[in-house]
Parts: C-alpha cells; sequence; structure tokens
C-alpha cells in the first residue's frame, strides 16, 4: 500500500531564458489513478513532464515521485518511474529483445529477473516474434508498443507517456489504448500523459488543462462537461427559412434560443427532459430536434477562450 | 499480468550502481561497433593508406632520423594518428545518441549520468586500444626492434591516448549541441592537432613559434610518450614529464564532463 501520492507537483515555475514554461502549476495524483494533460502547444505540458520524468530541473516548486524529490533524490524517483517520449528513443540498430536487455540492466534488474520480464512482457504485447528484429524493421505502432513494453520492464509504479499515440494511424492509436488502460486495471500503474486528442483524455479519471504554462481546469471528464453547464436542444429546419419562424415560435413559449451553425440552439439544464416542450411549440415543417451534451472539445475550447480573454 | 513491486533489490553501493552502468553502456556501444563493420574496415584502410604514404613512401626520401630509420621513427605517430582521430571519433558518438533520442532515454536510468559518457569512454576507448595492439604486431616490418615489455609499455601509452581523446571528443558534444557545428569544430581542429603532434616532424626540428604551437598541442606529448617506449633515447620531454601531462589533460577533460554530465 503506498502511501505517498505517485506524483506531487507543487508551484512549478520553468523558465527558458525571458521565457516562463510553466507558471506555478500545482497537480498530483494518488496511486492507480489516470490523468491526462491537455493543451495548446507551447502550453507547459512537455516542460512539465520534462521535470517529472527528472530530465530537467526546475526553477522553482517541489516535484516528488512516490514521496520521492525529484531534485533531492532523482535516482530513487527514476526507479519509480517509467517514460515514454513524445519523440523514438529506442536504439533502432539493436534488436527487440536487445533494447529491453539494457534497460533492465541500467535498471539494475538481475540478470535472470530481466530475462523472465522480457519474455512476460513481450508476450503481453505480442511482441515474441520479432524479439531478435532490429527496432528499425518495426511500424511506429509496434516500436510505440516496446516503448511501453521497455517503460514497464523494471516496474514502476507511474508512467509517464508525453503524446503516446502522436503520427501513429487509428489502428495503431486504438491498440496503444487498450495497452495503456490495461496498466490500471491489471498492474494497478499509475499513469500520466498529455495529448492533443480529445478522445484520449477521456479515458483518464482526471483531466489537466493547461494554458500558457497555468492550470485552467482540473477534474473527470464528466465533472467537467457538467460544470461547462452549454447542454442544449438543437432545432433545425429542412427550409432554413423556417429558422426564424421557428425562433418567433419557440421566445414566444419562452424558451431563450440562441443560432448555432445549422440551426437553432436553447440551452437548457436538463435537455432530455424539455426535449418534448419544444417540440410541442414549434410547427414548422422539415423539422429535427436533437439534444447535444458538452463534449471535453467543448470544455478545452471554453477554457482557451477564458483564458485568452482574461487579461495577463 | 503481474504485480507492480519490483522484488526487493540487494541493496547496491553507488560505486556498484555506477561500475554496472559504465558496464551496460560499454556493452551496448561495443555491439553496436561491432554490427558496423564498414566502419571498421574504412579505419583499417585509413591507417594502410598512412603506413604507406609516410612508413613506406617517404622512408625512402628521408632516410633516417638521428640514426633511426625513418619508418621505424614515424610508426609510433601513425599508430598515435588513428588512435587519436578514432578516439575522439568515438566520443561523438554521444551526439549521435542525442541526434536519435537515445540519450534521453538513458539519462533518466537511476544511475549517476558520469556513468553514460564513460562507458562510452570505455568502449571507444577500448575498441582503440585493441587496434593500436594489432598495428603495433607489425612494428617489426617498420623496422622497429619489438620486446613484450615494449610492446606491453606501447598498448599502455596507447590506452592512454585513446581515454584521453575519446573523452575529449565527449566534452566537445556534450558543449557543442548541434551536430553540423560539433561536426565542423571537430574537423577543423583535427587536422592541425594531428599534424602538429610530432607525429610525422619533431618539434625540435620545427622553428620556435611552431615548436611553441606543438606544445600546446595535447596530442605531442602521446606520440612523444609513445615514440620513447618504442625507440627508447630521448624525446622532446623526459617520459614521466609526458605521462604527467596527459595525465593533467584527462584530470581536466574528466571534470569538464563531471560538470556538463549534471545528477
Amino acid at each position: 500500500m503506498e502511501a505517498a501520492p505517485a506524483f506531487e507537483v507543487a508551484d512549478l515555475v520553468v523558465r527558458y531564458g525571458k521565457v516562463t514554461a510553466v507558471a506555478g502549476v500545482s497537480v498530483d495524483s494518488p496511486p492507480g489513478r489516470i490523468t491526462a494533460l491537455l493543451g495548446p502547444n507551447g502550453a507547459g505540458k512537455s516542460s512539465l513532464l520534462g521535470v517529472l520524468s527528472t530530465a530537467s530541473r526546475p526553477d522553482a516548486g517541489r516535484v516528488r515521485i512516490f514521496g520521492h524529490d525529484v531534485g533531492a533524490a532523482p535516482m530513487a524517483a527514476r526507479r519509480r518511474l517509467g517514460l515514454v517520449f513524445q519523440e523514438r528513443t529506442l536504439d533502432k540498430e539493436l534488436s527487440v529483445e536487445r533494447n529491453l536487455w539494457f534497460h533492465a540492466r541500467l535498471f539494475g534488474m538481475t540478470r535472470s529477473d530481466a530475462r523472465s520480464r522480457i519474455a512476460l512482457l513481450l508476450g503481453l504485447f505480442d511482441l515474441a516474434d520479432r524479439r531478435r528484429q532490429p527496432v528499425e524493421q518495426l511500424s511506429g505502432g509496434l516500436s510505440r508498443r516496446l516503448e511501453i513494453a521497455r517503460a514497464l520492464l523494471h516496474r514502476p509504479g507511474l508512467i509517464i507517456l508525453d503524446e503516446p499515440t502522436n503520427g501513429l494511424d487509428p489502428s495503431a492509436r486504438s491498440t496503444v489504448w487498450t495497452d495503456l488502460l490495461r496498466l490500471r486495471t491489471e498492474l494497478g500503474v499509475t499513469v500520466l500523459y498529455s495529448t492533443h486528442y480529445m478522445d484520449e483524455a477521456e479515458y483518464a479519471d482526471e483531466i489537466v488543462i493547461l494554458q500558457q504554462g497555468s492550470v485552467v481546469r482540473r477534474g473527470g471528464p464528466e465533472e467537467l462537461k457538467d460544470g461547462l453547464a452549454s447542454s442544449r436542444i438543437l432545432v433545425s429546419c429542412a427550409d432554413p427559412a423556417d429558422h426564424g419562424t421557428a425562433e418567433r415560435q419557440l421566445r414566444a413559449a419562452g424558451f431563450p434560443t440562441l443560432s448555432e451553425a445549422g440551426g437553432l440552439a436553447v440551452h437548457c439544464a436538463e435537455p432530455e427532459a424539455r426535449i418534448a416542450e419544444v417540440v410541442r411549440v414549434l410547427d414548422v415543417p422539415g423539422l429535427t430536434v436533437s439534444v447535444r451534451h458538452p463534449s471535453l472539445n467543448d470544455v478545452y475550447l471554453a477554457a482557451a477562450g477564458q483564458e485568452s480573454a482574461s487579461p495577463r | 499480468m503481474t504485480a507492480t513491486t519490483a522484488p526487493a533489490p540487494a541493496e547496491e553501493t553507488v560505486l556498484s550502481v555506477s561500475l554496472r552502468a559504465v558496464a551496460v553502456i560499454a556493452h551496448r556501444d561495443l555491439l553496436r561497433q561491432v554490427k558496423r563493420p564498414g566502419v571498421l574496415l574504412s579505419q583499417g584502410v585509413q591507417i594502410l593508406f598512412f603506413v604507406l604514404v609516410y612508413a613506406v613512401g617517404f622512408d625512402g626520401m628521408i632516410g633516417s632520423v638521428g640514426g633511426v630509420p625513418f619508418s621505424a621513427y614515424v610508426f609510433p605517430g601513425i599508430v598515435a594518428i588513428q588512435v587519436v582521430s578514432i578516439g575522439v571519433a568515438s566520443g561523438q558518438t554521444y551526439a549521435w545518441d542525442r541526434e536519435f533520442g537515445v540519450l534521453r532515454e538513458l539519462l533518466v536510468a537511476p544511475v549517476p549520468r558520469i556513468c553514460l559518457p564513460l562507458g562510452k569512454v570505455v568502449a571507444g576507448a577500448g575498441m582503440v586500444t585493441v587496434q593500436s595492439a594489432l598495428m603495433l604486431a607489425f612494428a617489426p616490418l617498420m623496422g622497429l626492434e619489438l620486446t613484450p615489455v615494449r610492446y606491453a609499455a606501447a598498448v599502455g601509452c596507447y590506452a592512454l591516448a585513446a581515454t584521453v581523446f575519446s573523452v575529449i571528443g565527449l566534452c566537445l558534444a556534450t558543449v557543442i549541441k548541434q551536430m553540423q557545428t560539433l561536426q565542423a569544430t571537430v574537423q577543423l581542429a583535427m587536422f592541425p592537432m594531428l599534424f602538429l603532434s610530432g607525429s610525422v616532424f619533431s618539434a625540435a626540428d620545427a622553428p620556435v613559434w611552431l615548436a611553441a604551437v606543438m606544445h600546446l598541442n595535447p596530442m605531442t606529448y602521446a606520440v612523444d610518450l609513445a615514440r620513447q617506449t618504442l625507440l627508447g633515447g630521448h624525446g622532446l620531454l623526459v617520459w614521466w614529464a609526458d605521462l604527467a601531462a596527459l595525465g593533467a589533460i584527462l584530470c581536466g577533460v574528466l571534470i569538464l564532463l563531471r560538470t556538463r554530465s549534471g545528477k
């Protein structure tokens, strides 16, 4: 049983010259949680992950991995970390098995433990029949799977992935996510990843949205979407000329409407409960009525809009 | 799947962790070198070319230097040229690892960071030392009298030179981040360093200003030490002064490497 948080970042500041990449970020996670980092390019995701991975040093703030301070005890922190970088870091000239072997030995695994663990992970990630193949002959998806297998080799408690599906085709992305979700359900590993894909963020227990080096939203996917309060009933007519009539009928019945791409939107807290009322007051031909709840994309765009509107 | 908890490792000291890490990195680098037979072949062709030009070609023209056949006089320098050029190039593998992302993975391993360049030095210098030992076996063909003691001492000299110049190559790779800039810098520095080292002509026979420049070249001390070891007699400096100079240079570049490596 782990008492300390899997990772703990407090008031982190990272600067590159005069540019502040991370401006006082505080995030943490108990063991076993999956956390997604979202944010546009330059939001500070990679800088935050760089410090968490012990690859770079913070300018201010405290970062701990299972209670080990990454500045004071980097080696203890590294033993608990598994890392999958944004760019490929496998040795292309060496075989699949050799890449895993050197990683295992660097992490202090005994030869017998390394051998059995490599065999296990090659089997789990369907790479057993490629063990002697040079890495340069693997596809992008298989290379990624190998990197994930390598990150798990020394039994880390926390695995950090920087845009793990970057550059992969949809099929390879799906396979990578199947593998990653098994980490928590079957291994109980804590996962922290950054992504640009909203559908990938849905896998997380907690989402942290970064903007210009600061946390602008933090919570579970449903919590963030509920917090947006932008559920709506969408109304569209076969003939766009009828939208004016529909709008007048809705307003007369007390429904405030807004224009939206392809029709009108009626914002309300529980659209399923009110959709029948909306249909009753409308008397226009070729009517289509549907319900739309906010997506993570809406949350992300709202966060981006709020941040860009706020004075800095 | 399996449990995430690692079996409790035996308590390792920093020294044992460091030695293991150096051995792992050296093993990895040696494996990569063996996988590139073309590189080893080109290095063999290079030394053959130097032997043909200097030891064979110039021998007929120059005859002897201080009573020693020119081929015998120049041979320790030719081996030193090979040792230094390959030693510096082996240090540059650090830059290639950085370029291809491999270095990132190594830098987050739970080992002292200085172990990574040291592992590369062991692999690079080890490979060059083996090559120099093979080259020295041909010394009698160049007119050198090779006793077992001289042979062993000369291999030791070249091992020290290979270590010094591998570390210099690594230092350059840690200081200069741009691959193209690094290659251009090494190319620019290599030619004067190889030929203004006493490998082909002695600083004692050079004009004063050129001799002064040659004394600033760390390779001069490696060539002088190897030549004294293989030919006997007096060199530019006494042997222990050459050894001390190389030792001091090695300490200096190791300190720089330690500073550049981080925790």
